[in-house]
């Protein structure tokens, strides 16, 4: 009785069958959109560093990611390290709560991200943290 | 009687016209919840990401800065460790700063990578210090 109901309300026996798969796909859409991580797309090749310990990630303060070549990027905008210090002016530091996330590329030199993270030091960051990709997830 | 049944099965042909009409038509539904679906796959990524908090010494490499309450690890560029200006492994190297922490809690821990070090080589000592746990620790702004 409410099958057949339900089937004329929806106008044609076909539509019937397609109630599952509409389940399914609004399932399928909640748990992609709930669970996954939106990933930014850089402008250039990048890899992780993986880790296996660090903190969960908290979405706050200016993400900046340093390429292999030493490129630095901020919204997707490529700076040199000059460029990059007139970009960090007081009122942009101010603005993400002197907080700073990097994300460096597996093969990046050491050389540029310490004198990176001097400079963000010095420029009044206070909270810098590197973005790792976990081993095991 | 016959009235009334007539007059239900008018009410019950009301009824289901009324809805008839106000369905939805799935087809276009199906095709948005698909194209909204694969783009949610594409873009969504479910690998998990972690944050190493990391400080920078105001030191210089320069070993007359360094104190008696300081350790200095190199990092060569090979990723071969130096620990006071002896080759060392890592597994030693931690055993090293485990036993000087219990002597002086307040040893500082210093890590010097050299210029050329690749990142993933750096994350990989600091990841096993982590999870020997030793969280402490400060990297040398102006490495070799």
């Amino acid at each position: 009785m409410f099958r057949k109901n339900k089937a004329s309300a929806l106008g044609s026996p076909h539509d019937e069958n397609t109630l599952p798969l509409i389940n399914i796909t609004f399932l399928l859409l909640a748990y992609f959109i709930l669970l996954g991580t939106w990933h930014k797309n850089e402008p250039v090749d990048f890899e992780y560093a993986t880790s296996s310990t660090g903190k969960t990630i908290k979405k706050e303060g200016l993400e900046l990611t340093i390429t292999e070549h030493g490129i630095f990027i901020i919204n997707g905008r490529k700076y040199d390290a000059d460029e990059l210090v007139t970009k960090l002016d007081s009122s942009v530091v101010r603005k993400y709560n002197r907080i700073i996330a990097i994300n460096v590329d597996k093969d990046s030199k050491m050389g540029v991200i310490t004198k990176a993270i001097s400079t963000f030091k010095r420029l009044g960051f206070v909270k810098l943290a590197i973005i790792t990709k976990q081993d095991h997830p | 009687m016959k009235n009334l049944n007539r007059l239900q099965m008018q009410l019950s042909l009301l009824k289901r016209h009324k809805v008839s009409k106000s369905i939805i038509k799935l087809t276009p539904l199906i095709d948005v919840l698909f194209i909204l679906l694969i783009f949610a796959m594409l873009v969504t990524d479910h690998q998990k990401f972690r944050q190493i908090n990391l400080s920078v010494s105001t030191h210089s490499n320069n070993e007359s800065q360094i104190t008696l309450d300081e350790l200095v690890i190199h990092i060569r560029m090979d990723g071969e460790l130096f620990i006071e200006n002896k080759r060392s492994t890592l597994v030693s190297i931690l055993e090293t700063i485990k036993h000087k922490q219990e002597k002086k809690p307040n040893v500082s821990i210093l890590l010097s990578p050299d210029k050329g070090l690749p990142f993933f080589k750096f994350i990989k000592v600091v990841d096993q210090m982590q999870s020997s746990g030793i969280i402490n620790f400060n990297i040398i702004g102006n490495g070799k």
